[in-house]
Protein backbone atom coordinates (compact mmCIF):
# COMPACT_ATOMS: atom_id res chain seq x y z
CA UNK A 1 0.00 0.00 0.00
CA UNK A 2 1.50 3.34 -1.00
CA UNK A 3 0.56 6.53 1.22
CA UNK A 4 0.19 9.95 -0.29
CA UNK A 5 -0.30 12.46 1.94
CA UNK A 6 -1.05 16.19 0.25
CA UNK A 7 -0.73 19.43 2.94
CA UNK A 8 -3.49 21.62 1.76
CA UNK A 9 -4.36 24.82 3.93
CA UNK A 10 -7.87 25.16 1.80
CA UNK A 11 -9.05 22.43 3.48
CA UNK A 12 -11.37 23.02 6.16
CA UNK A 13 -11.22 19.59 7.73
CA UNK A 14 -9.13 16.26 7.03
CA UNK A 15 -10.02 15.00 4.36
CA UNK A 16 -8.92 11.30 3.45
CA UNK A 17 -9.53 10.14 -0.24
CA UNK A 18 -8.59 6.32 -1.09
CA UNK A 19 -7.66 5.22 -4.42
CA UNK A 20 -8.10 1.35 -4.97
CA UNK A 21 -7.85 -0.87 -7.94
CA UNK A 22 -11.00 -2.71 -7.02
CA UNK A 23 -12.65 -3.90 -3.78
CA UNK A 24 -10.36 -5.67 -2.16
CA UNK A 25 -10.23 -7.27 1.89
CA UNK A 26 -7.41 -4.69 2.56
CA UNK A 27 -9.43 -1.61 1.44
CA UNK A 28 -12.40 -3.31 3.50
CA UNK A 29 -10.23 -3.46 6.14
CA UNK A 30 -8.34 0.08 5.78
CA UNK A 31 -12.14 1.59 5.53
CA UNK A 32 -13.09 -0.28 8.88
CA UNK A 33 -10.35 1.63 10.77
CA UNK A 34 -11.10 5.15 8.98
CA UNK A 35 -14.84 4.40 10.16
CA UNK A 36 -14.00 3.28 13.75
CA UNK A 37 -11.29 4.77 14.85
CA UNK A 38 -9.41 3.86 18.32
CA UNK A 39 -9.93 6.79 20.09
CA UNK A 40 -12.40 6.93 22.21
CA UNK A 41 -14.55 9.29 24.07
CA UNK A 42 -15.28 9.59 27.38
CA UNK A 43 -17.77 12.36 29.48
CA UNK A 44 -17.12 13.69 32.77
CA UNK A 45 -19.22 16.64 34.11
CA UNK A 46 -20.87 17.31 30.63
CA UNK A 47 -18.00 18.01 28.99
CA UNK A 48 -16.46 15.11 26.31
CA UNK A 49 -12.73 14.27 26.51
CA UNK A 50 -10.98 12.42 23.48
CA UNK A 51 -9.48 8.78 25.46
CA UNK A 52 -6.40 7.19 24.80
CA UNK A 53 -7.18 3.74 25.30
CA UNK A 54 -3.14 3.17 26.37
CA UNK A 55 -4.21 5.56 29.10
CA UNK A 56 -7.20 3.70 30.57
CA UNK A 57 -6.75 1.26 33.62
CA UNK A 58 -9.82 -0.24 32.86
CA UNK A 59 -13.57 -0.23 31.52
CA UNK A 60 -16.23 -1.29 33.92
CA UNK A 61 -19.82 -1.49 34.22
CA UNK A 62 -21.51 0.91 37.02
CA UNK A 63 -24.91 1.90 37.43
CA UNK A 64 -26.37 0.69 33.97
CA UNK A 65 -23.23 2.58 32.29
CA UNK A 66 -19.71 1.70 31.04
CA UNK A 67 -17.16 3.61 33.42
CA UNK A 68 -13.74 4.62 31.99
CA UNK A 69 -10.78 4.66 34.38
CA UNK A 70 -7.84 6.38 33.09
CA UNK A 71 -4.22 6.37 34.76
CA UNK A 72 -4.41 9.47 36.81
CA UNK A 73 -7.56 8.24 38.36
CA UNK A 74 -9.84 10.04 36.58
CA UNK A 75 -13.22 8.30 35.61
CA UNK A 76 -14.90 8.93 32.75
CA UNK A 77 -18.47 7.18 31.01
CA UNK A 78 -17.83 5.73 27.86
CA UNK A 79 -21.42 5.58 25.62
CA UNK A 80 -20.14 1.70 23.97
CA UNK A 81 -21.31 -1.44 25.71
CA UNK A 82 -18.38 -3.77 26.84
CA UNK A 83 -18.83 -5.86 24.22
CA UNK A 84 -18.21 -3.00 21.65
CA UNK A 85 -15.39 -2.34 23.89
CA UNK A 86 -14.15 -5.76 23.52
CA UNK A 87 -13.96 -5.88 19.29
CA UNK A 88 -12.97 -2.23 19.04
CA UNK A 89 -9.79 -2.62 21.97
CA UNK A 90 -6.74 -4.31 20.50
CA UNK A 91 -7.74 -7.95 22.34
CA UNK A 92 -4.69 -9.43 23.93
CA UNK A 93 -4.34 -6.01 25.45
CA UNK A 94 -7.99 -5.60 26.50
CA UNK A 95 -8.78 -8.22 28.58
CA UNK A 96 -12.48 -9.11 29.65
CA UNK A 97 -11.89 -10.61 33.09
CA UNK A 98 -15.30 -10.71 34.32
CA UNK A 99 -19.10 -10.22 33.13
CA UNK A 100 -18.30 -6.23 33.79
CA UNK A 101 -14.94 -5.66 33.09
CA UNK A 102 -12.27 -4.95 30.89
CA UNK A 103 -8.39 -4.49 32.18
CA UNK A 104 -5.82 -3.01 30.32
CA UNK A 105 -3.14 -6.02 30.50
CA UNK A 106 -0.55 -4.03 29.61
CA UNK A 107 -1.29 -2.06 33.15
CA UNK A 108 -1.20 -4.90 35.13
CA UNK A 109 1.18 -5.18 38.05
CA UNK A 110 0.47 -7.95 39.99
CA UNK A 111 -1.99 -11.05 39.79
CA UNK A 112 -2.61 -12.60 43.07
CA UNK A 113 -4.64 -15.90 44.23
CA UNK A 114 -6.39 -15.81 47.70
CA UNK A 115 -6.90 -18.48 49.94
CA UNK A 116 -10.82 -18.29 48.96
CA UNK A 117 -9.85 -18.69 45.71
CA UNK A 118 -10.35 -14.94 44.48
CA UNK A 119 -7.57 -13.79 41.75
CA UNK A 120 -6.78 -10.43 42.98
CA UNK A 121 -5.74 -7.74 39.75
CA UNK A 122 -3.29 -4.95 40.87
CA UNK A 123 -3.59 -2.39 38.47
CA UNK A 124 -0.65 0.55 37.62
CA UNK A 125 -1.54 3.37 40.75
CA UNK A 126 -2.45 0.66 43.18
CA UNK A 127 -6.23 0.33 41.78
CA UNK A 128 -7.22 -3.46 42.48
CA UNK A 129 -10.01 -5.37 40.98
CA UNK A 130 -10.75 -9.36 40.34
CA UNK A 131 -10.94 -11.76 37.81
CA UNK A 132 -14.09 -14.12 37.32
CA UNK A 133 -12.79 -17.58 37.54
CA UNK A 134 -15.28 -18.31 34.97
CA UNK A 135 -13.55 -15.74 32.69
CA UNK A 136 -9.82 -17.95 33.25
CA UNK A 137 -10.15 -20.10 30.58
CA UNK A 138 -11.00 -17.10 28.43
CA UNK A 139 -8.08 -15.27 29.49
CA UNK A 140 -5.94 -17.98 29.01
CA UNK A 141 -7.20 -18.50 25.51
CA UNK A 142 -6.36 -14.40 24.67
CA UNK A 143 -2.95 -15.02 25.99
CA UNK A 144 -2.12 -17.78 24.02
CA UNK A 145 -1.38 -20.28 26.70
CA UNK B 1 -24.10 -16.68 37.94
CA UNK B 2 -27.64 -15.72 39.35
CA UNK B 3 -29.40 -17.29 42.13
CA UNK B 4 -31.70 -18.80 39.83
CA UNK B 5 -28.79 -20.56 37.78
CA UNK B 6 -27.56 -21.71 40.88
CA UNK B 7 -29.94 -23.44 42.81
CA UNK B 8 -31.30 -25.15 39.45
CA UNK B 9 -27.86 -26.50 39.59
CA UNK B 10 -27.60 -27.39 42.67
CA UNK B 11 -31.20 -29.42 42.52
CA UNK B 12 -30.00 -30.87 39.22
CA UNK B 13 -26.78 -32.07 41.21
CA UNK B 14 -28.88 -33.06 44.18
CA UNK B 15 -31.68 -34.92 41.75
CA UNK B 16 -28.14 -36.86 40.14
CA UNK B 17 -26.62 -38.21 43.51
CA UNK B 18 -29.79 -39.61 45.24
CA UNK B 19 -29.75 -42.79 43.23
CA UNK B 20 -25.60 -43.06 43.88
CA UNK B 21 -26.00 -42.61 47.68
CA UNK B 22 -28.27 -45.16 47.79
CA UNK B 23 -26.56 -47.42 45.31
CA UNK B 24 -23.55 -46.84 47.20
CA UNK B 25 -24.78 -47.62 50.74
CA UNK B 26 -26.69 -50.47 49.46
CA UNK B 27 -23.30 -52.03 48.03
CA UNK B 28 -21.46 -51.50 51.07
CA UNK B 29 -23.66 -53.29 52.68
CA UNK B 30 -23.68 -56.04 50.36
CA UNK B 31 -19.99 -56.36 49.91
CA UNK B 32 -19.52 -55.40 53.58
CA UNK B 33 -21.99 -58.67 54.45
CA UNK B 34 -20.10 -60.97 51.97
CA UNK B 35 -16.90 -60.75 53.98
CA UNK B 36 -18.69 -61.01 57.67
CA UNK B 37 -16.38 -63.83 59.32
CA UNK B 38 -17.98 -66.43 60.44
CA UNK B 39 -20.89 -66.21 57.35
CA UNK B 40 -24.11 -65.44 58.27
CA UNK B 41 -26.05 -69.16 58.57
CA UNK B 42 -29.30 -67.57 56.15
CA UNK B 43 -28.07 -67.09 52.64
CA UNK B 44 -30.12 -63.66 52.22
CA UNK B 45 -27.52 -60.46 52.88
CA UNK B 46 -28.67 -58.00 55.59
CA UNK B 47 -29.26 -54.58 53.83
CA UNK B 48 -29.89 -52.20 57.09
CA UNK B 49 -28.47 -53.15 60.12
CA UNK B 50 -30.25 -55.33 62.83
CA UNK B 51 -30.73 -52.52 65.45
CA UNK B 52 -32.49 -50.81 62.60
CA UNK B 53 -34.93 -53.49 61.63
CA UNK B 54 -35.65 -54.09 65.91
CA UNK B 55 -36.17 -50.30 65.52
CA UNK B 56 -38.36 -50.09 62.53
CA UNK B 57 -40.46 -53.11 63.17
CA UNK B 58 -39.39 -55.21 59.88
CA UNK B 59 -36.38 -55.20 57.53
CA UNK B 60 -38.46 -53.82 54.17
CA UNK B 61 -39.35 -50.53 56.05
CA UNK B 62 -36.21 -50.55 57.57
CA UNK B 63 -34.98 -50.71 54.20
CA UNK B 64 -36.98 -48.42 52.87
CA UNK B 65 -36.00 -45.66 55.52
CA UNK B 66 -32.32 -46.34 54.58
CA UNK B 67 -33.53 -45.79 51.07
CA UNK B 68 -34.69 -42.07 52.23
CA UNK B 69 -31.61 -41.32 54.03
CA UNK B 70 -28.89 -42.47 52.01
CA UNK B 71 -30.24 -41.02 48.79
CA UNK B 72 -30.22 -37.73 50.51
CA UNK B 73 -26.84 -38.32 51.51
CA UNK B 74 -25.68 -38.96 48.34
CA UNK B 75 -27.29 -35.85 47.07
CA UNK B 76 -25.73 -33.42 49.58
CA UNK B 77 -22.31 -35.29 48.42
CA UNK B 78 -23.08 -34.72 44.49
CA UNK B 79 -23.53 -31.19 45.56
CA UNK B 80 -19.97 -30.62 46.87
CA UNK B 81 -18.91 -28.62 44.02
CA UNK B 82 -21.57 -26.04 44.29
CA UNK B 83 -19.86 -23.67 46.16
CA UNK B 84 -16.91 -23.60 43.72
CA UNK B 85 -19.23 -22.04 41.04
CA UNK B 86 -19.75 -18.68 43.06
CA UNK B 87 -17.17 -15.91 42.33
CA UNK B 88 -16.85 -14.62 46.19
CA UNK B 89 -16.80 -16.31 50.22
CA UNK B 90 -16.58 -20.04 48.08
CA UNK B 91 -14.29 -21.05 51.37
CA UNK B 92 -17.55 -19.81 53.61
CA UNK B 93 -19.62 -21.56 50.91
CA UNK B 94 -17.70 -24.71 51.03
CA UNK B 95 -18.06 -24.58 54.83
CA UNK B 96 -21.43 -24.40 55.23
CA UNK B 97 -22.03 -27.14 52.97
CA UNK B 98 -19.80 -29.60 55.13
CA UNK B 99 -22.03 -28.09 58.17
CA UNK B 100 -25.14 -29.38 55.95
CA UNK B 101 -23.71 -32.82 54.53
CA UNK B 102 -22.14 -33.49 57.98
CA UNK B 103 -25.74 -32.92 59.95
CA UNK B 104 -27.52 -35.06 56.63
CA UNK B 105 -24.59 -37.92 57.72
CA UNK B 106 -24.97 -37.29 61.77
CA UNK B 107 -28.93 -37.86 61.13
CA UNK B 108 -28.97 -40.48 58.29
CA UNK B 109 -26.77 -42.36 60.58
CA UNK B 110 -28.38 -41.83 63.55
CA UNK B 111 -32.08 -42.99 61.95
CA UNK B 112 -30.51 -45.95 60.15
CA UNK B 113 -28.21 -46.93 63.01
CA UNK B 114 -25.14 -46.94 61.03
CA UNK B 115 -22.86 -46.34 64.23
CA UNK B 116 -22.67 -48.88 66.94
CA UNK B 117 -20.06 -46.64 68.76
CA UNK B 118 -19.88 -42.91 68.98
CA UNK B 119 -16.02 -43.12 67.97
CA UNK B 120 -17.22 -44.65 64.58
CA UNK B 121 -19.61 -41.63 63.83
CA UNK B 122 -16.65 -38.97 64.88
CA UNK B 123 -14.03 -41.14 62.54
CA UNK B 124 -16.24 -41.36 59.44
CA UNK B 125 -17.17 -37.24 60.01
CA UNK B 126 -13.38 -37.30 60.41
CA UNK B 127 -12.99 -38.91 56.95
CA UNK B 128 -15.91 -36.81 55.47
CA UNK B 129 -14.16 -33.50 56.91
CA UNK B 130 -10.68 -34.73 54.99
CA UNK B 131 -12.56 -35.02 51.80
CA UNK B 132 -13.87 -31.35 52.05
CA UNK B 133 -10.20 -30.57 52.83
CA UNK B 134 -9.02 -32.26 50.03
CA UNK B 135 -10.94 -30.93 47.38
CA UNK B 136 -10.31 -27.43 48.35
CA UNK B 137 -6.96 -28.30 47.97
CA UNK B 138 -6.76 -29.86 45.09
CA UNK B 139 -8.97 -26.73 43.76
CA UNK B 140 -6.35 -24.34 45.11
CA UNK B 141 -3.80 -26.22 42.83
CA UNK B 142 -5.44 -25.42 39.82
CA UNK B 143 -6.32 -21.70 40.36
CA UNK B 144 -2.73 -21.35 41.60
CA UNK B 145 -1.49 -23.00 38.15
CA UNK B 146 -3.73 -20.79 36.13
CA UNK B 147 -2.68 -17.73 37.78
CA UNK B 148 1.26 -18.72 37.89
CA UNK B 149 0.79 -19.17 33.67
CA UNK B 150 -1.10 -16.04 33.73
CA UNK B 151 1.16 -14.17 35.18
CA UNK B 152 4.48 -16.18 33.04
CA UNK B 153 2.85 -15.09 30.09
CA UNK B 154 1.56 -11.83 31.14
CA UNK B 155 5.85 -11.18 32.62
CA UNK B 156 4.81 -10.56 35.32
CA UNK B 157 6.69 -13.01 37.59
CA UNK B 158 8.89 -15.56 37.26
CA UNK B 159 9.53 -17.05 40.36
CA UNK B 160 9.45 -20.65 41.05
CA UNK B 161 6.03 -22.14 41.53
CA UNK B 162 4.99 -22.83 44.57
CA UNK B 163 4.15 -26.62 43.64
CA UNK B 164 7.99 -26.64 42.83
CA UNK B 165 9.38 -25.96 46.48
CA UNK B 166 6.14 -28.21 47.54
CA UNK B 167 7.08 -31.39 45.90
CA UNK B 168 10.07 -32.55 47.62
CA UNK B 169 8.10 -32.10 50.76
CA UNK B 170 5.13 -34.18 49.44
CA UNK B 171 7.82 -37.40 48.33
CA UNK B 172 9.19 -37.17 51.75
CA UNK B 173 5.45 -37.31 53.50
CA UNK B 174 5.31 -40.31 50.73
CA UNK B 175 8.28 -41.77 51.69
CA UNK B 176 7.85 -41.61 55.76
CA UNK B 177 3.89 -42.40 55.51
CA UNK B 178 3.55 -45.35 52.74
CA UNK B 179 6.99 -47.01 53.22
CA UNK B 180 7.66 -47.09 56.44
CA UNK B 181 5.25 -48.41 57.92
CA UNK B 182 5.75 -51.48 56.15
CA UNK B 183 9.41 -51.20 56.56
CA UNK B 184 8.95 -51.16 60.45
CA UNK B 185 6.26 -54.11 60.26
CA UNK B 186 9.49 -56.48 59.15
CA UNK B 187 11.33 -55.60 61.78
CA UNK B 188 8.84 -55.61 64.87
CA UNK B 189 8.15 -58.07 67.51
CA UNK B 190 5.35 -60.32 66.62
CA UNK B 191 3.41 -60.30 70.08
CA UNK B 192 4.12 -56.73 70.86
CA UNK B 193 4.66 -54.61 67.67
CA UNK B 194 6.69 -51.28 69.47
CA UNK B 195 7.67 -49.76 66.49
CA UNK B 196 4.48 -50.01 64.02
CA UNK B 197 2.05 -49.92 67.31
CA UNK B 198 3.79 -47.09 69.66
CA UNK B 199 6.84 -45.61 67.59
CA UNK B 200 5.52 -44.68 64.45
CA UNK B 201 2.32 -43.25 65.09
CA UNK B 202 2.97 -41.13 68.52
CA UNK B 203 6.76 -40.34 67.47
CA UNK B 204 7.95 -40.43 64.48
CA UNK B 205 4.40 -39.39 62.71
CA UNK B 206 3.75 -36.42 64.93
CA UNK B 207 7.26 -34.90 64.89
CA UNK B 208 7.87 -35.91 61.30
CA UNK B 209 4.48 -33.80 60.62
CA UNK B 210 5.16 -30.77 62.51
CA UNK B 211 9.02 -30.11 61.36
CA UNK B 212 8.71 -30.71 58.10
CA UNK B 213 5.58 -28.14 58.21
CA UNK B 214 7.28 -25.59 59.73
CA UNK B 215 9.76 -24.23 56.88
CA UNK B 216 6.82 -25.11 54.60
CA UNK B 217 4.85 -22.44 57.17
CA UNK B 218 8.04 -20.00 56.76
CA UNK B 219 8.86 -20.29 52.83
CA UNK B 220 5.35 -21.06 51.58
CA UNK B 221 2.58 -18.27 52.91
CA UNK B 222 -1.29 -20.07 52.51
CA UNK B 223 0.09 -22.85 50.32
CA UNK B 224 1.58 -24.61 53.61
CA UNK B 225 -1.82 -25.38 54.02
CA UNK B 226 -2.30 -27.68 51.61
CA UNK B 227 0.32 -29.97 53.35
CA UNK B 228 -1.24 -31.31 56.26
CA UNK B 229 -4.22 -32.16 54.19
CA UNK B 230 -2.08 -34.16 51.78
CA UNK B 231 -0.67 -35.90 55.01
CA UNK B 232 -3.40 -36.77 56.69
CA UNK B 233 -4.89 -38.59 53.26
CA UNK B 234 -1.23 -40.58 52.80
CA UNK B 235 -1.91 -42.24 56.14
CA UNK B 236 -5.05 -43.75 54.31
CA UNK B 237 -3.38 -46.33 51.99
CA UNK B 238 -1.29 -48.11 55.42
CA UNK B 239 -4.27 -47.69 57.62
CA UNK B 240 -6.05 -50.09 55.01
CA UNK B 241 -3.18 -52.71 54.06
CA UNK B 242 -1.14 -52.82 57.07
CA UNK B 243 -3.57 -51.39 60.13
CA UNK B 244 -7.26 -51.19 60.60
CA UNK B 245 -9.28 -48.98 61.10
CA UNK B 246 -8.74 -48.58 64.73
CA UNK B 247 -5.70 -46.83 63.50
CA UNK B 248 -7.47 -43.76 61.78
CA UNK B 249 -6.43 -42.00 64.93
CA UNK B 250 -3.08 -41.95 62.55
CA UNK B 251 -5.04 -39.16 60.91
CA UNK B 252 -5.12 -36.44 63.59
CA UNK B 253 -1.16 -37.58 64.29
CA UNK B 254 -0.64 -36.64 61.08
CA UNK B 255 -3.06 -33.27 60.74
CA UNK B 256 -2.69 -31.48 63.92
CA UNK B 257 0.81 -31.45 63.94
CA UNK B 258 1.01 -30.85 60.34
CA UNK B 259 -1.01 -27.26 61.16
CA UNK B 260 1.27 -26.51 64.33
CA UNK B 261 4.40 -26.75 62.44
CA UNK B 262 3.09 -24.42 59.58
CA UNK B 263 1.69 -21.86 62.00
CA UNK B 264 4.58 -21.93 63.83
CA UNK B 265 6.74 -21.78 60.65
CA UNK B 266 4.11 -18.52 59.47
CA UNK B 267 4.96 -17.23 63.38
CA UNK B 268 8.58 -17.23 62.25
CA UNK B 269 8.54 -16.04 59.18
CA UNK B 270 6.17 -12.61 60.74
CA UNK B 271 8.84 -12.45 63.47
CA UNK B 272 11.65 -11.88 60.88
CA UNK B 273 9.56 -9.92 58.57
CA UNK B 274 9.00 -7.53 61.62
CA UNK B 275 13.12 -7.14 62.59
Amino acid sequence: MKIDVTLDPALEELLVKVLSPGETEELRALLARLEKPERLTGFREGRAVPLDPGEVLRFYGEDKEVRAQTLDGDVYTVRLRLYELEERLPRREFVRVSHSEIVNWKRVTALDLSLSGTIRVTLEGGVVTYVSRRYVKKIKEVLGI
Amino acid sequence: MSKGELCRELFRRAKAGFPWGVAAVYLIFLFGGMFVIPAPKSNVLPMVTEAMAKAYGNPVTAALAQFFWSGLLGAALNTIEVPFLLERRTLLWSGVHFLATAAVYSLAGWRCRWFPYVETWLYLLGLLLLLYVLKWSVRFIEWQSDVWAIRKSSGLDTAEPPWRTLAPYLILAAAVELLLPPALMLVDARDFPVLTGMFYPFLILPLFCFFSACPLGTRLPRWWLVYPAFCMALTLPCIALVYNSSALFHLWMTGIPGLAGGLLGVLLRRLKKSK
